[in-house]
């Protein structure tokens, strides 16, 4: 396989496990090729890894949506500016502006007060509960590559 | 009869060309420029969009996905839509240095306010205390201006700072979250009016809520920020448009006016204008010059034009803008319920904070969240992106912000003059601002009054939001060629003749000598036909 063809799966791979994450559904093939189309022309996204660490979230993150989670959750209170955030947020976008995931967005049964706050709480308590999973984790990580190991890991 | 011209056709110049067109005058207007792409679908809705174009993506983010508010670019909350970068590309031979000042410049037919949320709001007499003209000199100048564009007001508890002019037309209809805003105001009227001096009412928008002069009454379709399908929404363009289908006006784009030439007794000659692109120059000649290229570029025409007369590098004084300050807040009440995406998307409310002077008064204008991209915000609330996805989707009919507005006085501090490279034949702009020193006090103060009265209306203001948005981005430039009774040597007279060239006028806001907490626009625009009607 080509390079640029398996790098091309890598980046589908990835927006399809983000995707799931984020509004538990899968791209469309829409949604695949304008991830794609971001990752060429959005130099931080391709540059947003530079960092061993940030590679490290990047590579943890696109295991599955239960470890985007944890990454997401971590690099939220430590590393809002990290690559994988940026690729998040970018998918955000390009899932908003475009049927039919932007329904997810723009179309939300009413609730009442006490759902609303059983929802914030539910949310609030998954994300504060994957934080410290997720610190607990990566903490040690982030300390042996600082060390280190960080050549170690990139020529991976 | 004389022939005039005219550079820039903002805001300012458009309502002045149309003003001395009337009286008979021959009118060239020179201007950059730029255009705005087709209007896309005229009838969809802002939901409908994202349905019905081939290619949703690239019309709300754009074709290199620079309408993405990205976690890395530490940018504003929200960027202006992709088809909205034309209004600010710059010619190759502009150059501007700015020392804690971030301006927007416009090089676009119609200016900086093709992109406006369209607040007017007249000052009133307290306010134009350092004008050489009180409130009833420009009354009907704010009214004709009402009438050539539409504006739409309510006469309600904000009268007391906005005074009623004519031709205001009915209001546009209420969201329902600004509706459940005005009414938990009338509710606790008595604390917020009594106790923190703070006023809400219906904010006065230049979008049509009848059909006129072949323009439709607003469709609520949610598109403003994007460029308003039907003209709802007044931008100079169609004024632009009017006076092009008139037999004595030439309009020159594709023209960057770069300086004057003028003779011993200061008596301009011509405007020495490029083409951007093709670098050769040529002259333009007139009998009369009338600057009205935004503040910054006129003073930067003028600061050329004695720079290439003389060899002296002048500096103008007194360079104002309004600080704003953001504070985006969710109302508990409208939280879970459904967000209207078929609404008027910018603010319908205005908010006014009297102080003791009433010169200083606080203006602020409410905006609650409907169409819009969501990103932006999601990103910034305290969950994983998950989460904060699942609660902004039941939070969304609840949020939104306050854009207070603080009045600026002309200080010596802040200038706007020339550099050179020795070499080059294109001086850049140099602007430089600093805040006076009480600023962070008086924010500080006025905020503590705003979220107290938004926690009265059932409103809390999440923490770490609020955002002081850099001096430069409210885009209201003011002062650097005041008017005055005096003659000094950078300044105009009351109606607004440079003191320094003999045939030169100012019309846009270089001459407005102290900047209230109000949007500006308004004012412009009725001075500029106070000038026309005065002075021609
Ligand atoms: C996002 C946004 C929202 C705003 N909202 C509001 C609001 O709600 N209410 C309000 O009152 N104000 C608002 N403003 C401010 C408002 O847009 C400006 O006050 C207004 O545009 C000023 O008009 P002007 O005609 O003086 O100058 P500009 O709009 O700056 O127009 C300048 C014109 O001059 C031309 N030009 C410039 N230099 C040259 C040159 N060298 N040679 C030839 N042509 C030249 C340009 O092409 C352009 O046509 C907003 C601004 C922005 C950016
Ligand atoms: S003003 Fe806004 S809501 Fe009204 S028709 Fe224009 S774009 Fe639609």
């Amino acid at each position: 396989m080509s390079d640029s063809r398996s790098a091309q799966n890598a980046l589908d791979r990835e927006c399809s496990v983000f995707s799931r994450y984020l509004i538990g559904q899968p791209p469309s093939a829409y949604v695949l090729s304008k991830y794609r189309d971001a990752h060429a022309k959005l130099p931080y996204l391709r540059d947003g890894a530079a960092a061993p660490f940030d590679a490290l979230l990047i590579r943890l993150a696109c295991w599955n949506p239960f470890l985007t989670r944890l990454v997401d959750s971590h690099a939220r209170v430590f590393f809002k500016h990290s690559g994988v955030r940026a690729k998040l947020v970018v998918l955000l976008a390009i899932l908003e502006s475009c049927a039919p995931s932007h329904r997810y967005f723009d179309r939300s049964e009413p609730c009442g007060k006490a759902m609303l706050l059983l929802i914030t709480l539910y949310h609030g308590l998954t994300f504060l509960g994957s934080f410290v999973l997720a610190t607990i984790v990566l903490w040690p990580a982030r300390f042996l590559l600082e060390c280190g190991f960080a050549r170690l890991w990139t020529s991976r | 009869m004389d022939k005039l011209l005219i550079v820039g056709s903002g805001a300012s110049g458009v309502h002045f060309a149309l003003s001395v067109l009337q009286k008979g005058y021959h009118v060239i207007m020179a201007d950059v420029g730029h255009r705005k792409p087709a209007t896309i679908d005229r009838s969809a809705a802002f939901d409908e969009l994202k349905t019905g174009l081939d290619d949703p993506v690239r019309y709300f983010l754009g074709d290199e996905y620079e309408a993405v508010v990205s976690p890395q670019a530490r940018q504003e909350y929200y960027g202006f839509p992709p088809n909205k970068s034309y209004l600010f590309k710059q010619p190759a031979t502009f150059h501007f240095e700015g020392q804690g000042f971030q301006p927007l410049f416009s090089f676009a037919q119609g200016g900086l306010a093709e992109a406006w949320t369209g607040g007017v709001y007249p000052f009133n007499d307290a306010e134009l205390g350092d004008f050489p003209f009180d409130y009833s000199e420009i009354d009907p100048y704010y009214s004709e201006i009402a009438r050539r564009i539409g504006i739409t007001g309510a006469r309600d508890d904000l009268a007391r700072f906005f005074p009623v002019h004519d031709n205001l037309l009915e209001p546009l209809e209420l969201d329902r979250h600004s509706a459940q805003l005005l009414a938990a105001y009338e509710m606790k009227r008595r604390y917020l009016v009594g106790k923190l001096r703070c006023y809400i009412g219906r904010s006065r928008v230049a979008t049509l809520s009848v059909d006129r002069d072949g323009r439709t009454a607003c469709a609520y379709c949610g598109r403003c920020l994007w460029g308003c399908p039907l003209h709802s929404l007044y931008t100079p363009s169609l004024t632009l448009e009017e006076l092009r289908r008139h037999p004595n006006f030439t309009y020159l784009p594709d023209t960057y006016v770069s300086y004057f030439t003028y003779d011993a007794h200061r008596r301009i000659l011509s405007a020495v204008a490029e083409t951007p692109g093709e670098g050769r120059s040529r002259e333009i000649t007139a009998d009369r010059f009338i600057l009205a290229a935004g503040t910054l570029s006129s003073s930067a025409i003028y600061l050329r034009s004695i720079f290439q007369g003389t060899g002296e590098i002048a500096i103008l004084r007194g360079l104002m803008d309004n600080r704003q300050v953001l504070v985006p807040f969710l109302n508990l009440k409208m939280a879970g319920q459904t967000y209207e995406p078929r609404s008027y998307q910018y603010h319908q409310l205005a908010v006014g904070i009297e102080q003791n002077d009433p010169r200083k008064y606080v203006h602020g204008q409410i905006t609650t969240l409907k169409a819009a991209l969501a990103h932006p915000i999601i990103q910034n609330m305290p969950f994983d992106l998950r989460a904060s996805t699942a609660v902004f989707r039941k939070v969304r009919a609840g949020l939104g912000v306050v854009n207070v507005n603080f009045r600026d006085v002309r200080r010596e501090s802040n200038y706007v003059t020339l550099k050179t490279d020795g070499a080059s034949d294109h001086p850049r702009l140099a602007i430089c601002y600093s805040p006076p020193a009480e600023e962070r006090i008086l924010i500080k103060q006025v905020l503590k009054t705003v979220k107290r009265a938004l926690w009265s209306l059932g409103c809390v203001v999440p923490p770490g939001t609020i955002h002081v948005r850099p001096m430069g981005a409210s885009a209201h430039y003011a002062g650097t060629v005041p008017m005055s009774t005096g003659a000094g040597l950078h300044t105009a007279s009351r109606d607004c003749g440079s003191h320094y060239f003999d045939n030169l006028y100012f019309v846009d806001g270089t001459t407005i000598p102290s900047l209230p907490a109000k949007n500006l626009t308004f004012t412009l625009m009725a001075n500029a036909i106070r000038v026309a009607d005065r002075a021609f």
